[in-house]
């Protein structure tokens, strides 16, 4: 494996964070993404603010990209799927779909967060597999919003977490970050439309960056 | 003037700068070891090229992007609600920067991009008075020194690093690795 993918271990679980803002476990040919925000460029355009369009469709490449690169059977997605409820018959709904008819045996686990709220359970309900609050998955538990849980190591997303990095003098950049937390990890926004939050990451928690098309294990001070 | 001083500097090797720049001069900093001598300095000052500089200094630097943010908030790209109005849904916002990333990404014609560069090159850099001051300096004597401490005339320039642009021509996994490096030598010093 090269720069663009680093493997660690989570739950007594191999796995493999991949460049490309996503999370891998090879052994049950899963993919972990959080925050896709599908057709949030298209409820801008809808509101009649002029963003271009591509961001859809290109996301929906990287993830294939991804499904051949680990030979993905199988994809969680840990919440904020849609941007918005959609609203009449938007055409990223029919992107997905024609997207989804091209991965036909793929499993599609969507986890609802909090812009799923009213498209969870109603939307695409015959193409992905709604999850509401919490899916266990073997030693995971897969969730929208960051929590520690009784019942296994909690996959989750919500935060958009960034952090900034430092060069000399005033120089610094943005980038997103998989934080991982004491029985808590927090992935990185997989949509590129997605903005970041900073975060306050503890002296223990251990940080991945995800910039210039690599994984970075990000030194912290012990 | 100093973004077209750097953007020469930078073309000899890869370097990042921090620049600032007021009334009285220009400061130049970066974490790279560097010589300077005044072939060097006559060099980055000479009047040659300068338009062409000025504009290839502009394409690696971040200026368009602040630039952006008041042409975004006019075309109604950032919107933030009118005084006193109910705020906007919160699905609907999005920062400047964001805007200006995917823009570039999707959609790199874009009018409103162009007005960026237009408005920075024609309210930031006024190219026949920087020509004019070029030339005047050509026929000035150069004095180069090192100083002790800050200078009375370089103390404002010291303070207004908050301002201080970006430039660089390294690339950005150097850069990244880079901070990351930096990083590796605090933890390793606990």
């Amino acid at each position: 494996m090269g720069d663009d993918t680093l493997s660690l271990m989570l739950a007594g679980e191999s796995m493999v964070l991949d460049a490309q803002r996503a999370l891998i476990w090879p052994a049950q040919r899963t993919l972990f993404i959080a925050d896709l925000h599908l057709g949030k460029d298209e409820v801008f355009r809808q509101s009649g603010i002029a963003v271009p369009e591509g961001g859809t469709l290109a996301d929906l490449r990287r993830i294939d990209a991804l499904i051949v690169a680990h030979a993905v059977e199988r994809i969680v997605l840990l919440g904020d799927f849609l941007h918005a409820a959609p609203r009449g018959a938007p055409r990223y709904l029919q992107t997905f779909r024609d997207w989804r008819a091209t991965h036909g045996d793929l499993a599609f686990v969507v986890v609802a967060g909090n812009h799923d709220r009213r498209a969870a359970g109603r939307d695409l309900t015959d193409v992905v597999q709604w999850q509401s609050n919490e899916w266990l998955c073997g030693p995971f538990v897969c969730r929208h919003l960051p929590a520690t849980s009784p019942q296994g190591f909690v996959l989750s997303g919500h935060l958009h977490p960034v952090i900034k990095l430092h060069g000399s003098h005033r120089e610094r950049a943005r980038v997103p970050v998989c934080w991982l937390r004491a029985g808590c990890a927090v992935l990185p926004s997989f949509g590129s439309f997605t903005g970041g939050g900073e975060i306050a990451p503890a002296q223990d928690d251990e940080l991945y960056a995800f910039a210039a098309n690599r994984v970075w294990r990000v030194p912290r001070r012990s | 003037m100093a973004a077209a001083a750097c953007h020469r500097w930078a073309q000899l090797r890869p370097i990042t700068f921090s620049v600032t720049a007021n009334d009285y001069g220009a400061e130049l900093l970066t974490s790279t070891p560097i010589e300077t001598d005044a072939s060097l300095i006559r060099r980055l000052m000479a009047r040659q090229d300068l338009g062409a500089d000025l504009l290839a200094s502009l394409n690696f630097s971040e200026v368009a992007r602040r630039q952006f943010r008041d042409i975004a908030r006019i075309a109604g790209l950032v919107f933030q609600g009118y005084p006193g109005a109910r705020k906007l849904e919160r699905q609907l916002q999005a920062s400047s920067g964001l805007i200006f990333d995917v823009l570039r990404e999707y959609d790199p014609r874009n009018l409103l991009l162009e007005q960026a560069r237009r408005e920075v090159f024609e309210l930031q850099l006024e190219e026949t008075r920087l020509a004019q001051a070029l030339e005047e300096l050509e026929t000035r004597t150069l004095v180069l020194s090192r100083v002790e401490s800050l200078t009375p005339l370089s103390f404002p320039l010291w303070a207004e690093r908050l301002r201080s642009q970006i430039l660089s021509t390294e690339s950005f996994q150097e850069r990244i690795q880079r901070m990351i490096d930096r990083l590796e030598r605090r933890a390793a010093r606990g």
